[in-house]
């Protein structure tokens, strides 16, 4: 009967063999010109590797700070960038742009299992973050806030059946649809409702129309492939999105200052219409 | 315990062999003729890799110190050809030899698995000693040159030396 292989006895035959060939080695070194620089050559790629290897564990362990750091930058980057079109004051750790205050925020979950995907963010109701808020990247639309807590807020994904974007094609401002997402892919969405007009075609660039009170106008969302018309009076695109929900870490949580204004108005004068 | 010590030191007796031809019977420096991986090949299988490693360094190191070579050349070349002995003995003659501790011959089990075992000693040790021995500093094909004149010349000294250590047993 075979014996099994002792891995204890394996390991210290691997010792000994290595501390053989390294004492040769070390001998071989001292007792040539060519082989002490042939060694040396391996030695020095072999420590180059082992701490270049090491180096890179350290950075991928470090990589969460450092993106944390990078996006907390990024922010103050994009704020500053704002300001410099529009007067605004700021506040700690949100920043107010026009009539949008932009707060950063950190994905804690994200459900992307149906039709129904949400988010939880860190930042709650204690950061001035309320309900009705939407969530923006550089890259496009996340979401908006339907309900907040104390320290975290709960988004409605943009890729949720229930959630519609005012959006624009075209060089002016007449091509407004809305913008809902296909169901489908992560980064698919259809325009719909466009004013039929000249001019717009696939590659075109879709950017927030800033028609609706939960997002600033003119964040880029995706481009337009295919063009349909619609009863010969509106288009119907589909549109690539920039940004890959699935991907995200850091979002931007923006709240229009004016909106219960904006509200109280469209109540107001819908109210006269009833009378 | 004779055989023991008739091994022993007939084994010295062939370093003393390898140290002649290292220092009197170097024709060219595309040959290199070596006996010691035959010899660590013959080493009994009752004596354990641990053990056999140990020797070769030894023998490895007596013969770059007293020949006229590069110290720790053939002790760099050879501690592999003796971990490696006992896998090459199971694979070729059978786990059983090894478990047996059992000794292998020309007349016992023939002439080309004792070949066999010789060539792929001979070769592991010649790479090693070549590759080292060249340092980078000597073009590709002058090494594989030497190596392709100086395995089948020193297989054949190793086949000798395989029958001088291990003549005893018959079929």
């Amino acid at each position: 009967m075979a014996k099994k292989p002792d891995i204890l006895h394996i390991i210290i035959v691997a010792a000994i063999f290595i501390g053989l060939e390294v004492a040769a080695l070390a001998m071989l070194r001292n007792s040539g010109e060519a082989q002490n620089a042939w060694i040396s050559k391996g030695v020095n790629g072999f420590n180059s590797s082992v701490w270049g290897t090491t180096e890179r564990i350290g950075s991928y362990f470090g990589l969460r700070k450092q993106n944390d750091s990078l996006a907390a930058e990024n922010f103050r980057l994009r704020m500053a960038l704002e300001k410099l079109n529009y007067d605004s004051k700021g506040v700690e750790d949100t920043e107010i742009v026009g009539s949008f205050h932009f707060t950063p925020a950190t994905i804690v979950r994200h459900s992307q299992n149906s039709q129904h995907s949400y988010l939880i963010l860190n930042k709650g109701s204690i950061d001035n973050v309320i309900a009705g808020s939407g969530v923006i990247t550089p890259d496009g639309v996340v979401g908006w806030i339907d309900a907040v807590s104390e320290h975290y807020a709960h988004v409605i994904s943009f890729n949720n059946t229930e959630t519609v974007v005012s959006a624009r094609v075209g060089r002016d401002d007449t091509g407004v649809g809305t913008l809902r997402w296909d169901g489908i892919t992560h980064t698919g969405a259809i325009l719909s409702e466009v004013p039929f007009q000249e001019g717009v075609e696939p590659g075109d660039t879709v950017y927030t129309s800033g028609y609706s009170s939960l997002f600033p106008a003119d964040i880029p969302l995706g481009v337009t492939k295919k063009v349909k018309v619609v009863n010969g009076a509106t288009f119907t695109f589909d549109v690539q999105l920039f940004q890959d929900l699935r991907k995200l870490r850091y979002v931007t949580i923006t709240s229009n200052n004016d909106r219960v204004e904006i509200q109280r108005l469209t109540e107001s004068a819908s109210n006269e219409d009833q009378q | 315990m004779k055989t023991s010590s008739d091994f022993i030191l007939l084994y010295l007796l062939l370093t003393i062999a390898q140290l002649i031809l290292c220092n009197y019977l170097g024709m060219t420096t595309l040959m290199h003729l070596t006996l010691l991986p035959a010899m660590v090949l013959c080493i009994p299988l009752s004596v354990g890799s641990i053990w056999a490693m140990l020797i070769a360094f030894a023998t490895g190191l007596a013969v770059d110190l007293l020949g006229d070579g590069l110290i720790g050349l053939n002790a760099f070349a050879l501690v592999p050809a003796a971990l490696l002995r006992k896998p090459l003995v199971g694979s070729i003659f059978g786990r059983d030899m090894v478990e047996r501790a059992g000794k292998f011959s020309i007349y016992k089990n023939g002439l080309f698995p004792c070949a066999g075992a010789t060539v792929i000693s001979t070769a592991l040790f010649l790479a090693l000693y070549i590759f080292a021995d060249g340092a980078g500093e000597r073009p590709f094909w002058f090494n594989l040159v030497r190596f392709i004149i100086s395995l089948p010349t020193s297989s054949a000294l190793g086949l000798i030396v395989l029958n001088v250590l291990n003549p005893r047993e018959r079929r």
